[in-house]
């Protein structure tokens, strides 16, 4: 394999830090908004007011 | 009687004895101190043990039980493996074909509650962060000489998780097999000596006495979908990934359905007990004296500790920040157990919480970011294995 500048090692450790941090905040999203909208279905098939264990 | 003599000198000259070289020597002593450490001291055991004695019945010579150098070129040759390999080059397969590591996930899958982290999702920020020592690690690795795909291998140590950092390196770099995987493993022992330092110096005793509100309890449903969710964005984000998230969620799914506790239980029990054993007593096999006794593992083991340092460095600051943007309602401590290391991490930010604050319990709040770092430095070795596989 081919020997790598620095700057092209920096652009690389950004490029792969940068896709971690991508990849994760989209779960936070979907593991933040998954959790209201299965709290909203539990709430109205049972309507036992909201997930359960509720906020503390 | 001068026949008989013959004999004993061809059976002494075609004896290990014989054919033993400095460096097999040097390499049965390093083996022998890390079965020291691994009874005595009890660093790690489950995994030093076999890698230790693995690396001493590879160091005996003549036994051959297994040949590194069938697995130094990119492609493996089954019919030499099949016709003229040992034990061991037939175990190793399973690392040189990146199952066992999968395999580990799956137990690890079973084993993990991800409960922390639904009932707070920003932990996952945190597990981000964490990773930063695997950037830095590439960086000055590149800096000092080594070419990209070793530099990718040895950076993975800072993701502080074993089983990643073997997957990855079996696949980039299988020469530096060895010593990136006791490197990593070693450090992770080391976690309760490496970072509190660090952690100390990072945050102010203030930040360090927070205490954080109870966890709501996340519903079965969430904790059912999560695996599914999980395993559907990551992998349609990083295919490169599959198989190691994949089968983390799958073993993760098998835990929180409900309805297969005989395979949840092998899972995190049989199955990742057998997968250790071969998994360890290979890798420790493949350390071998002519191949391990070289100038670049001394650097792997130096860059393997920035690693850790950086990626804890990582994780508390975005524990700072957050902290911050909270207004002082998440204890900058809990960041640093983003560096995975399951619970090792999780448990030394809760040492660290007491100390400052004998009324916190941070343990269940940091185990959010210590799982999320698994997931994090999964992704992490999925780019660089996209980049330079």
């Amino acid at each position: 394999m081919t020997r790598m500048s620095i700057p092209e090692a920096v652009t690389v450790g950004l490029f792969c830090m940068a896709v971690v941090f991508v990849v994760l905040i989209v779960l936070w999203g979907a593991v933040a908004g998954f959790a209201r909208v299965i709290g909203a279905l539990e709430k109205l098939l049972d309507g036992s007011g909201g997930p359960s264990g509720g906020r503390a | 009687m001068n026949s008989f003599w013959d004999a004993v000198n061809e059976l002494l000259a075609s004896s290990g004895y014989a054919n033993l070289t400095w460096t097999s020597l040097v390499m049965v002593g390093v083996a022998g101190i890390l079965i020291y450490l691994a009874i005595v001291k009890e660093f790690e055991p489950l995994l030093l043990l076999p890698i230790s004695f693995g690396m001493l019945l590879a160091n005996l010579p003549l036994g051959g039980l297994i040949h590194p150098e069938f697995y130094n070129t990119g492609t493996i040759d089954f019919d030499t493996v099949f016709h003229d390999g040992g034990l061991l080059d037939i175990l190793y397969l399973g690392v040189k074909l990146g199952v066992y590591p999968c395999l580990i996930f799956l137990g690890i899958g079973a084993m993990t509650d991800f409960g922390p982290l639904l009932s707070r999702p920003s932990s996952l920020l945190m597990g981000a962060g964490a990773q930063f020592g695997i950037a830095t690690a590439f960086i000055i690795a590149i800096a000092i000489g080594f070419d990209p795909n070793v530099a990718g291998s040895i950076a993975i140590i800072g993701g502080a998780d074993g089983p990643t950092a073997i997957f990855l390196t079996s696949k980039l770099a299988p020469a530096y097999l060895a010593p990136i995987a006791i490197a990593a493993y070693s450090y992770m022992a080391l976690i309760p000596l490496i970072q509190p330092p660090i952690m100390r110096l990072l945050t102010t005793r203030k930040e360090r006495e927070v205490v954080m509100t109870q966890l709501r309890e996340p519903s079965r449903t969430e904790r059912v979908c999560f695996p599914i969710l999980v395993a559907v964005l990551v992998i349609l984000l990083l295919p490169s990934v599959a198989p190691l998230i994949g089968m983390l969620m799958l073993g993760n799914l098998f835990r929180e359905a409900g309805v297969v506790e005989r395979l949840s239980d092998t899972a995190q029990n049989a199955l990742i007990n057998i997968v250790t054993i071969f998994l360890s007593l290979t890798v420790g096999a493949t350390a071998v004296g002519d191949q391990f006794l070289r100038p670049q593992t001394l650097g792997i083991i130096a860059l393997g500790l920035i690693a850790f340092a950086f990626s804890t460095v990582g994780g508390l600051l975005i524990g700072k920040l957050m902290c911050l943007v909270t207004r002082g309602k998440i204890n900058p401590l809990i960041g640093s157990a983003g560096v995975s290391a399951v619970p090792m991490a999780a448990r030394v930010s809760q040492v660290e919480g007491q100390k400052a604050n004998p009324a916190n319990f941070l343990l269940m709040h940091a185990m959010g970011p210590n799982v999320a770092g698994v997931i994090g430095s999964a992704v992490a070795a999925g780019v660089l294995l996209s980049l330079f596989g």
